[in-house]
């Protein structure tokens, strides 16, 4: 039998093919020289750029439910929150009839207990997740590597004196630097007053491991849609939120605010009427395929349930519309362009828009909905320990000066 | 090894193994490999090429897999002519292990980049639902771990064994 000697280049090349990042993890067992090769940050960043790049069939999904408080999961039986990932794929069934069902389904524990409480999700890319309980706790999580690091907190910076403020908080990519930002904007609005007092803004670096305040350059007087899903959608470099203006006395309207991840630069676009005087509750925003997708539902006879595209010269363009008898609860996108919705009672159902068809997963959000549904890809983003020491440094070097400057400490 | 006849004058380049076999092959075949490309250039097409690190059953694989992937004589390759050499690649790659792993050194070793593509991604295929023993079984490979290192590993990732 041949002794082998494999170079690491094509070991290398070949991990990069395995299909499913449990394997990665699994092989960093092999022997030191795999570990070493699978955990390097050149590893993980080839192998995004493989999974965002590859044009696979699968549909993966990642959905993400609240089981509702501690007193809730004692009455229906359940000990902790749980979240579920699931991929849904094209089974070719007899007589040629192609339908999307699940054919892998794997139930998740949230990161940590603390969050089966009361959280929302800000938003997502390349494979993470970020998590913020309502006392601003973050956790940026790796669902496909079960890894997740608890981020420090952003100052209180931004409310003081102020009667009426509106938080937007952001997730996104950098790609220039590799780096992945949380963006706080923080804006005074004076109700009764003039349309913006002042705005404070905070950015998160991972690289760095530390926030800093930049200038609000551009962030118009807006109010921020802030609901349990929906509210900001990273596509194309930028994070885009949806908001409320007061574009002139009296006249309110719908826009989006975006803000670039790599240049730091905030903008207003301006949306088609049929939205921008609707109903904010009834609007979500996420991401169809690389493009911005508006979803505004209105009520005459049925519900109807419209989606915008933002095209690349900002231009909107409507791409589908259905009526339902339920209230559709719109949560975003398979890979293969179906709208993912909820139904009153909980039921995760696709609309296809090419063949109008609705199709029922048999999958329930539970009593308190699904808050975050949509096309996920599993990446190895987290898996070096890199950044947990980039943090754990961050939180040294804050209590050092924390302790210098005698001031308040906000470490986690 | 006979030529095609489609082109007259087609000219022939001698390969030699590492245990001495030689193989006769058209030199544009041979050109699929990046390595020999490069030496023909340098005109050490005169005698035998040596190929030092394949054995001749390999060679002899390789060789094939040149005859298939050599540049059409009639311009572009057809779509059906696509399908039928995707084909022939899933076949050609369904070899047991140790043939795939030797294919997969040579196509490194050759520089044939669509050798490459193919059996590493055929290896990743066999990789992918198999235990961390029955990869260093498949590679060869020495575990590097103590017993008390390992058990470490592997408790903080107990999920990715289940």
């Amino acid at each position: 039998m041949a002794k082998y000697y494999f170079p690491e280049e094509i070991i290398r090349e070949i991990l990069l093919r395995l299909s499913h990042v449990k394997s990665h993890v699994r092989f960093t067992c092999v022997n030191k020289s795999w570990r070493s090769i699978i955990k390097s940050p050149s590893f993980v960043s080839a192998h995004l750029a493989r999974t965002n790049g590859s044009d696979n069939d699968s549909d993966r999904l990642l959905l993400l439910k609240h089981s509702g408080t501690e007193v809730n999961c004692l009455h229906d039986g359940s000990t902790t929150a749980i979240v579920t990932a699931c991929l849904g794929e094209q089974v070719t069934e007899e007589g040629k009839h192609k339908s999307k069902s699940f054919v892998e389904y794997a139930e998740l524990r949230f990161p940590c207990k603390s969050l089966s409480r009361s959280f929302e999700v800000v938003g997502s890319c390349n494979g993470l997740v970020l998590l913020r309980r309502y006392t601003n706790t973050l956790i940026l999580w790796n669902p496909s590597i079960r890894k997740f690091v608890s981020l420090p907190k952003p100052d209180n910076a931004g409310y003081e004196g102020c009667k009426w403020a509106s938080t937007g908080w952001g997730f996104g990519f950098d790609s220039l630097e590799n780096d992945y930002k949380v963006v706080k904007i923080v804006n005074h609005v004076e109700i009764d007053g003039d349309m913006k007092v002042d705005s404070h803004v905070q950015v998160f670096s991972l690289n760095s491991g530390s926030w800093k305040t930049i200038g609000a350059v551009g962030v118009p007087g807006c109010r921020f849609l802030n609901d349990h899903r929906g509210t900001q959608a990273f596509t194309n470099g930028a994070i885009h939120w949806l908001t409320i203006a007061r574009i002139e006395k009296e006249v309110f309207q719908n826009i989006v605010v975006s803000f670039d991840v790599s240049n730091e630069i905030f903008r207003e676009i301006r949306l088609p009427t049929e939205i921008a005087y609707a109903f904010p509750s009834f609007l979500s925003i996420s991401v169809y395929g690389k493009m911005v997708a508006v979803c505004v539902v209105s009520a005459s006879v049925h519900y109807m349930c419209c989606m915008w595209v933002m095209t690349e010269c900002k231009s909107w363009t409507k791409l589908l519309s259905f009526d339902t008898i339920n209230i559709p609860k719109p949560l975003g996108y398979t890979k293969a362009g179906e709208l993912l919705w909820e139904r009153d009672g909980g039921e995760l159902t696709s609309y296809d828009p090419k063949s109008q068809k609705m199709v029922n997963h048999n999958v329930n959000g539970g009593r308190w909905g699904f808050c975050f549904a949509n096309s996920y890809v599993e990446t190895l983003v987290l898996l070096n320990e890199a950044t947990e020491q980039t943090l754990q440094q961050g939180r040294v070097n804050k209590k050092r000066k924390t302790r210098n400057d005698d001031t308040l400490s906000f470490s986690i | 090894m006979s030529s095609t006849l489609c082109c007259s004058f087609a000219k022939n380049v001698t390969l030699r193994s590492s245990d001495g076999q030689t193989f006769e092959v058209e030199e544009a075949a041979a050109q699929v490999s990046q390595t020999i490309k490069r030496m023909i250039e340098d005109g050490c097409t005169g005698s035998v090429i040596p190929v030092p690190n394949l054995t001749g059953p390999v060679l002899a694989l390789v060789i094939e897999y040149f005859k298939k992937h050599s540049p059409p004589s009639d311009g572009c390759p057809t779509a059906l002519l696509e399908m039928e050499i995707k084909d022939w690649d899933a076949k050609f790659v369904a070899v047991d292990n140790d043939t795939l792993l030797d294919l997969t050194l040579a196509a490194h070793y050759l520089e044939i980049q669509g050798l490459l593509d193919l059996t590493c991604h055929r290896v990743a295929d066999i990789l992918n639902d198999n235990s961390v023993e029955k990869i260093r079984e498949i590679f060869h490979i020495k575990n590097d771990f103590t017993p008390e290192e390992e058990a470490e590993e592997r408790s903080k990732i107990q999920w990715a064994f289940e």
